[in-house]
C-alpha cells in the first residue's frame, strides 16, 4: 500500500492537474477553488497537500496499516521540508505550510509558521484564515471564528472564511447564529467529535461536508421561503450564504436563478439554471459524462483514450445531447421533402395569370421551375439542417454549412432527396460525434455537389436548345407565341409583342425578318420600311437587359432578340 | 449638281400634338408612363409612343369603351401626309392591333376613310401587288 501512496505521489509530482481531478470527489472542489491562490504560490506544497489528504483517506478507509502511516509520514515530512525549502515565502505559502502542519497534528509548528508572517501582514485573509484554520484544529472554535469574522470585515466575500465562520460558529454557540442557522442543522456534533477524538483530518474533512451541506440546505429552506414571499433579494443574501458554505450544491443557483428570475434579470437567471444543471450532471449522469467533463481538462492525446474508453462502455448508437424527448427526425424529413417536392411539381406546371392581356399567356418557364427547386431544396435542407442543430448540437450546423455551401445558386429534383438524406444523415451522425458527422457529412455533400452539377449540365442543355428566336416555327408553334410563352419581364413581352406580328405572312412574322425581306427585294412593306421600328425596338431591348432581376431565360430571350435586329440591320 | 436641302422630320409634332389636342388623358396613362420606365426619353420616341397609342387604344376596345376620338387621331395622323407618319401607323399601330375578343376586323371598321385605305393597302394586299401597283401595273 505505501508503494501505491508513492507512486499516487510520483503521478501528483508529475501532473498535479490530472490526479488531483479524477481523485477528488465533486464535493472536494470548493476546496481546491479555495486554494488556488495557494497552489499557484506553492505548488509543491499544494500537492504534498493532496497526497496528504491521499493517505489520511487511506488510512481511515483500512487500507493503510498504521505503521505504514507512519512511515509514509516520515517520508512526508521529509518531503515537506524540502518543498517549504524551495518554495518562495509569501503569505499563501505559509498560510498552506500551516494548515498542513496543523492536519499533522502539529498546530505549534503551524503557529510558529504563521505568527512571523503574520507580524509582517497583519490583515492577510490567507494568513487569517489559516490561523482560524490552526485554531479549529486545537478545538478553540472561538479563536477560530473570531478569525473568520476579521477577515469577513474587510472582505465579505471571502468563501473560505465564510465556511470557517459558519463551522465555528456552529461549534461554539449550540443556537441559532446570527443567519438563522438550526444548531441541529448546523452541527452534528456528534460525528465532529468522535472525528476529533480519532484526529482524523480525513474524517473531519468529511463531516466538514456533511455540514456544510445541512447547513446549505437550511438555508435554501428560508431563501424559498422568502422566494414565496416575493422577497427574492433577502433569497439571494440566504443563498450566498449557502454558496459560500456548499459551492457544490445544486440547489443554491437553482434557487438563485428563481430569485433573479423574480427580479426580471433573466440573463444572470439563465446562467444560474445552467449552472445547477452542471452540478447536477455532474452527480447523475452515466461515466460518459463524467469523463467528458474530465476530458476537457486532459491533455490531447489522454482524451483520445478516454473517449475510446468511453466508447466500450456506453452503447455505440448515439445519444443526444439534448435530454429532451429526441425528434422523428427520419419521418419528419421524408414527409417535408415529400411535400416540397409535390409542391415544386405543381409550381412548375400551374399556368399563370397574363397580366399583360397578350395572347398566349405565359407558363411558368423552365427557369421559374428551376427556380422553384432550387428554393424547394434550400428550405428542405435549411430545415433540416435546423432540426439536426436542435437535436444534435452545433456539429451539425458545421456539416449543414458545409452541404449548403455547395449547393450554390442552383439546384434540381435530385437536390431535394439528397438534402433531406443529408440533413437526416448529418443529424444521426452528430450524434454519434461531431468528427464522425463531418465525416459522414462530407461524402453527402460531394454527391450533392455533382448532383448540382449534373441539374446545371441538364438545365444549360435545356435553356440552348430552345433559346433559337428566328428561323420560322418550332414544332409547329409559331415564335411569337413560344417567345410569349417563355418570357415573363412584362417590358421584355411588350416588345416581343410589338416585333412579331400575329398572322404575318413573311418569315417568322418578325419585324426583322421583314427588314430582310424589305432589303432582299426592295420591296417595303410599310411606306419606308421596318428600319426605324427595329432601331426603337433595340434601344428598348438593351434597357431591358440592363433591369435588375432579370431571369435567365428572359435575359437570353433578350439577347437572342437584339442579335436577331442587330443581325437583319446588318444585312445578315 | 442637285443641292439638297434637309427637311426636318415632322413627325413626332404630328404625333404629340393630335394626341395632345384630342387625348390629353393618354399621356397619363399607364400605357405611356411605361415607356419611361426603362428610359425617360422614350416618352419623346414617336414609334413607341405610337405602340403604347395603340396599346391603349386596344385595351379601350376590348372593355366596350368610347374610343372614336382615337380613331380620329388616327384619322389625323393619316391625312397628314407625312410618310413617316405613315410609316409608324403601320409599323407601331396597324402591326400592334391585338383585339383577341373583338377580332382585328372591328379595328378596321372604325378606321376613317384615309387611314382605312392605308391600312387596307399595307396590311391586306399583298406585296408584290403593292410593287406592281407602286410601277403602275
Amino acid at each position: 500500500m505505501i508503494t501505491t501512496l508513492l507512486l499516487a505521489f510520483a503521478l501528483l509530482s508529475a501532473s498535479p492537474g490530472t490526479a488531483q481531478d479524477e481523485k477528488r470527489p465533486p464535493e472536494s472542489q470548493p476546496a481546491l477553488t479555495a486554494e488556488t491562490e495557494a497552489t499557484k504560490a506553492a505548488p509543491e506544497l499544494a500537492r504534498l497537500d493532496q497526497v496528504l489528504t491521499l493517505a489520511q483517506e487511506a488510512k481511515q478507509q483500512g487500507r493503510l496499516a498504521p505503521e505504514r502511516y507512519e512511515g509514509f509520514l516520515k517520508q512526508f515530512r521529509g518531503s515537506l521540508d524540502t518543498a517549504r525549502a524551495v518554495t518562495p515565502p509569501s503569505p499563501a505559502a505559509s498560510a498552506l505550510y500551516a494548515r498542513i502542519l496543523a492536519r499533522l497534528g502539529e498546530p505549534q509548528e503551524a503557529l510558529a509558521t504563521l505568527t512571523p508572517a503574520l507580524e509582517q501582514d497583519p490583515d492577510n485573509p490567507n494568513l487569517r484564515v489559516a490561523l482560524g484554520h490552526v485554531r479549529y484544529e486545537e478545538k478553540d472554535y472561538p479563536a477560530a471564528h473570531a478569525e473568520a469574522e476579521a477577515v469577513l470585515k474587510r472582505d465579505p466575500t471571502n468563501k473560505e472564511a465564510l465556511a470557517l465562520k459558519y463551522f465555528s460558529r456552529g461549534r461554539t454557540s449550540g443556537v441559532s447564529g446570527a443567519a438563522g442557522i438550526a444548531p441541529s442543522a448546523a452541527l452534528p456534533a456528534s460525528g465532529l467529535e468522535e472525528a476529533s477524538i480519532l484526529h482524523n483530518p480525513r474524517i473531519v474533512e468529511a463531516g466538514r461536508r456533511a455540514l456544510a451541506r445541512q447547513s446549505a440546505i437550511s438555508l435554501t429552506d428560508k431563501a424559498m421561503g422568502r422566494l414565496k414571499i416575493d422577497d427574492p433579494r433577502e433569497a439571494l443574501r440566504f443563498l450566498a450564504l449557502a454558496e459560500a458554505i456548499d459551492p457544490g450544491f445544486a440547489d443554491v443557483p437553482m434557487q438563485q436563478g428563481l430569485a433573479y428570475r423574480d427580479l426580471k434579470q433573466h440573463a444572470t437567471a439563465v446562467e444560474r439554471f445552467t449552472q445547477a444543471e452542471a452540478l447536477w450532471r455532474a452527480k447523475a449522469t452515466p461515466r460518459s459524462v463524467e469523463l467528458a467533463g474530465l476530458a476537457g481538462k486532459l491533455r490531447e492525446s489522454e482524451t483520445a483514450e478516454l473517449n475510446q474508453n468511453t466508447k466500450v462502455v456506453e452503447s455505440p448508437v448515439s445519444q443526444p445531447k439534448n435530454s429532451s424527448t429526441p425528434l422523428p427526425l427520419l419521418p419528419v424529413g421524408l414527409f417535408t421533402a415529400g411535400a416540397l417536392t409535390a409542391f415544386s411539381i405543381y409550381r412548375s406546371r400551374q399556368t399563370a395569370v397574363s397580366e399583360d392581356g397578350l395572347n398566349p399567356e405565359p407558363q411558368v418557364p423552365d427557369d421559374n421551375a428551376h427556380r422553384n427547386w432550387m428554393t424547394s431544396a434550400k428550405v428542405a435542407g435549411v430545415a433540416f439542417i435546423a432540426l439536426a442543430t436542435w437535436e444534435f448540437g452545433p456539429g451539425a450546423l458545421a456539416a449543414g454549412r458545409v452541404l449548403l455551401s455547395t449547393i450554390g445558386p442552383s439546384a434540381s429534383p435530385a437536390i431535394v432527396p439528397a438534402v433531406a438524406g443529408s440533413g437526416t444523415g448529418i443529424g444521426a451522425a452528430t450524434a454519434i460525434t461531431a468528427e464522425e458527422a463531418i465525416k459522414l457529412g462530407l461524402p453527402v455533400a460531394v454527391g450533392a455537389y455533382g448532383a448540382k452539377r449534373a441539374a446545371e449540365n441538364l438545365y444549360s442543355k435545356a435553356s440552348s436548345n430552345s433559346s433559337a428566336t428566328q428561323g420560322g416555327t418550332s414544332q409547329g408553334e409559331p415564335d411569337r407565341d413560344r417567345l410569349l410563352r417563355r418570357a415573363q419581364d412584362p417590358d421584355l413581352r411588350d416588345s416581343i409583342d410589338n416585333l412579331y406580328r400575329k398572322n404575318a405572312k413573311i418569315g417568322s412574322g418578325s419585324s426583322m425578318d421583314a427588314y430582310r425581306y424589305e432589303a432582299k427585294t426592295g420591296i417595303k412593306l410599310s411606306k419606308s420600311g421596318h428600319g426605324e421600328k427595329l432601331i426603337a425596338r433595340r434601344d428598348q431591348l438593351m434597357r431591358v437587359l440592363r433591369k435588375p432581376g432579370l431571369s435567365s431565360v428572359d435575359k437570353q430571350i433578350t439577347k437572342d432578340l437584339l442579335i436577331d435586329i442587330q443581325n437583319a440591320l446588318s444585312g445578315l | 449638281m442637285t443641292n439638297f436641302k434637309l427637311i426636318p422630320d415632322r413627325s413626332p409634332e404630328i404625333i404629340l400634338s393630335a394626341l395632345r389636342k384630342k387625348a390629353p388623358e393618354f399621356f397619363t396613362s399607364d400605357e405611356y408612363l411605361r415607356l419611361a420606365r426603362l428610359d425617360p426619353k422614350f416618352k419623346e420616341n414617336p414609334g413607341l409612343i405610337c405602340a403604347a397609342f395603340t396599346k391603349l387604344l386596344c385595351a379601350k376596345l376590348e372593355r366596350q369603351e368610347d374610343a372614336d376620338k382615337y380613331f380620329e387621331i388616327i384619322e389625323e395622323w393619316a391625312s397628314s401626309k407625312d410618310s413617316e407618319v405613315e410609316n409608324y401607323l403601320v409599323t407601331e399601330v396597324f402591326e400592334n392591333v391585338r383585339l383577341p375578343k373583338l377580332g382585328e376586323a372591328r379595328f378596321k371598321s372604325e378606321l376613317g376613310p384615309i387611314s382605312r385605305q392605308i391600312y387596307e393597302r399595307w396590311m391586306e394586299d399583298p406585296p408584290e401587288d403593292r410593287m406592281s401597283s407602286r410601277s403602275g401595273k
